[in-house]
């Protein structure tokens, strides 16, 4: 396929658009690993009956 | 039974079996929006190939709008029921919502080089969506700055009602005014002006977007409900180490 004179701009907006993309997912999934990580160690760190009250085993 | 479902621990009980579905469905629909817009969609008499860029430029305004008014309707919801899963609604909705209208704005730009002779133009349009991505960027500094997260969430929401005005004028802006950007083609009177063999794999690029924007918006929902219970169970840590302190600590002596 050939995309003419102004494959430029065309492959530029794919490659923006893919980018920002993979950032939003990337971050995701980041975000989450850090949350689960941080409510882990402190789960671990708390007696039980906090961890009850805070209903933080979900 | 919305009660139930809206209650953040049932929340992430029901939504967990469904993430890796939405992922793979979210994922399958984009790579055969891909197949469609890459090889099948023929190039348009007057743009060209160029046309091409249309089929990631319109998905992502629709969600820029979408995730807004998602945004306002939530903010109803913590202004009147006060409902915390409404304000972690928001919150997730906010930077999805501007990185989607980031990627229409400069896809659009990228089309109207080659298409208009200029990157910009102050058009009804354009200006609109660009006052919709600085909404979206005051609303996510602002949670940045507040750092009680109920005082954040009221004004917030109020912020986003009173952004939710520019919603019907970008819908509107190329009618109310004579704009450089084309008038609406898909949903307006009288149908669709658009081909078909270009308007389907318009409409599965869009449905693509949105299932892709609803998956991470709600794993954004899932991580934010994580992160308060982080940070109650962190007040709750300090609050319990404060108690068997002696005072000189307590007070950081």
């Amino acid at each position: 396929m050939t995309l003419g004179p102004h494959a430029d701009f065309i492959l530029g907006a794919y490659a923006f658009t893919a980018l920002v993309i993979a950032g939003l997912i990337w971050h995701a999934v980041r975000d989450r690993r850090a949350q689960t990580r941080a409510l882990t160690a402190l789960q671990a760190a708390s007696p039980p009956s906090a961890r009850s009250r805070t209903g933080a085993e979900a | 039974m919305w009660t139930r479902l809206a209650h953040p621990g049932n929340f992430q009980r029901w939504t967990a079996p469904l993430m890796p579905w939405l992922a793979g469905v979210s994922g399958a629909l984009l790579a055969f929006g891909l197949y469609l817009t890459w090889f099948t969609v023929p190039p348009d008499y007057q743009q060209g190939e160029t046309v091409r860029i249309m089929y990631i430029h319109v998905p992502a305004a629709w969600l820029g709008v979408f995730f807004y008014g998602a945004m306002a309707v939530s903010a109803i919801g913590t202004l009147v029921w006060r409902h915390p899963l409404a304000d972690v609604a928001q919150r997730a909705a906010a930077p999805i919502g501007a990185a989607f209208t980031l990627i229409c704005l400069v896809t659009g730009s990228l089309w109207g080089k080659p298409m208009w002779g200029t990157y910009w133009v102050w058009d009804a349009r354009l200006t609109s969506m660009l006052v919709l991505f600085l909404i979206y960027c005051g609303i996510i500094a602002l949670w940045r700055t507040i750092e009680d997260p109920n005082r954040a969430a009221r004004a917030i929401a109020i912020l986003t009602l009173v952004g939710a005005v520019n919603l019907p004028i970008i819908k509107f802006s190329v009618n109310w005014w004579s704009t450089l950007h084309q008038p609406a083609s898909i949903m307006r009177m009288g149908g669709s002006s658009i081909d078909p063999s270009m308007l389907y794999p318009l409409l599965e690029m869009i449905l693509a977007f949105t299932l892709l924007g609803i998956t991470l918006h709600l794993n954004a929902m899932r991580t934010e409900i994580l992160r308060r219970r982080v940070r109650s169970l962190t007040i709750r840590e300090a609050e319990r180490l404060d108690d068997g302190a002696p005072l000189g600590a307590i007070r950081g002596l």
